[in-house]
């Protein structure tokens, strides 16, 4: 934890502290809906002009008519005691606007990788992201219709994801549900962390 | 709606509002855009609409707020909570509309991504202008998670963890 610029404590009003989770997968994959069950305010889209971040990256020489693109990124907000906000952030769906991911990831407790088991493939990409960064993730398969189509060794398997990352199954629409698979992900970074720097600083 | 869209209407609600005794916007939406923004007292630069859009009254270039600039003099994650300080509280000693319209929105603590999409902006104008203002005294910035390799951090996860049990 690190204070940023002025000194909140010794200002008027509250001082306030604010932690974040990202939510990854595939387009359609329930990230919106996932915020929304457990967000105080309705899931809010900020937008970035892809200009302003991605000179150099994205080539816009194709299309010189289109001057800005936007990148949007869905989040919600939980508030979890009187000084202690997290928020939720959905990544941006699209693959190429992935210089946003590091905005993203920077400082965040870690990440819900949000699964369509009929889409596997599609979680791919956030898992390498997250494991590249070195950011601790949950495997949370959205149960569409409560159907469970594949079993989770299976989808172990298929994902390559190590014996260590939780995989558990979710209803995205289910407040409980959605609760349960942030409480995991928060265990498990905790876990990581001690495990990473010893139990002997806890 | 696009963001350049929205930035004209935000201003032109402004304008509205500006008449009566100010409260926090709700919505950025005028009910009559057309007429206010000729009589929008707003010192930022309003141009007026070009072919690519010819349902606009009025738009602001996003960028004109932040005088071209698009990086932040200070280091502002998307999360990072702002609130008004005492000093911004003075909405009066504010010269500037867009230092205003944060002033009044950070009355209670919100943060960066929310001012941006509350006063319909691109993240990277948010940021600028909040830089500003917390450099010069008008708003505070709150503490942010930095996933730091100290004891802080755990301590942290666990208050975490505690009020999601609690929810």
């Amino acid at each position: 934890m690190d204070s940023v610029g002025f000194d909140a404590d010794s200002a008027a009003g509250q001082a306030m502290t604010s932690v974040k989770i990202v939510v990854g997968g595939g387009f359609g994959a329930g990230k919106t809906t996932f915020v929304g069950s457990v967000s105080e305010i309705k899931p809010l889209t900020t937008e970035a002009l892809v200009t302003e971040a991605s000179e150099g990256i994205d080539d816009l020489e194709a299309t010189p008519d289109k001057q800005t693109t936007t990148v949007a990124m869905d989040f919600g907000r939980v508030s979890l005691d009187r000084d202690l906000v997290l928020y939720l952030f959905g990544t941006p769906g699209q693959e190429r606007f992935w210089f946003m991911w590091d905005d993203l990831v920077r400082g965040a407790i870690g990440a819900v990788v949000l699964t369509d088991t009929r889409r596997l493939a599609d979680s791919f990409a956030p898992i390498d992201f997250f494991e590249d960064r070195g950011l601790p993730y949950v495997v949370s398969l959205n149960c569409f219709d409560g159907k469970h189509t594949h079993a989770i060794d299976e989808v172990r398997e298929a994902l390559a994801v190590p014996e260590t990352v939780p995989i558990l199954r979710c209803d995205a629409r289910d407040r409980d549900s959605v609760k349960r698979t942030l409480i995991t992900m928060v265990e498990y970074a905790m876990e990581q962390w001690v495990a990473f720097h010893g139990a002997e600083v806890s | 709606m696009s963001a350049e869209d929205g930035f004209a209407d935000v201003l032109n609600g402004l304008t509205l509002r500006g008449r009566g005794k100010r409260k926090m916007i709700t919505s950025p939406l005028a009910e009559d855009p057309v007429e206010l923004a000729w009589t929008s007292p707003c010192s930022a630069p309003v141009v007026t609409a070009t072919d690519e859009d010819p349902a606009d009254a009025a738009i602001v270039r996003p960028y004109a707020w932040t005088a071209g600039r698009t990086k932040s003099t200070m280091d502002l994650p998307l999360e990072t909570m702002v609130s008004t300080s005492e000093h911004g509280e003075n909405l009066d000693a504010l010269t500037r509309t867009e230092h205003r319209c944060v002033a009044e929105l950070c009355v209670e603590p919100t943060s960066v991504a929310e001012v941006a999409t509350l006063l319909s902006v691109p993240l990277g104008v948010a940021k600028v202008l909040l830089g500003d203002m917390a450099k010069a005294g008008l708003v505070i910035v709150h503490k942010t998670a930095t996933g730091g390799d100290n004891t802080a951090h755990l301590m942290l996860m666990e208050r975490v963890l505690s009020g999601l049990r609690r929810l």
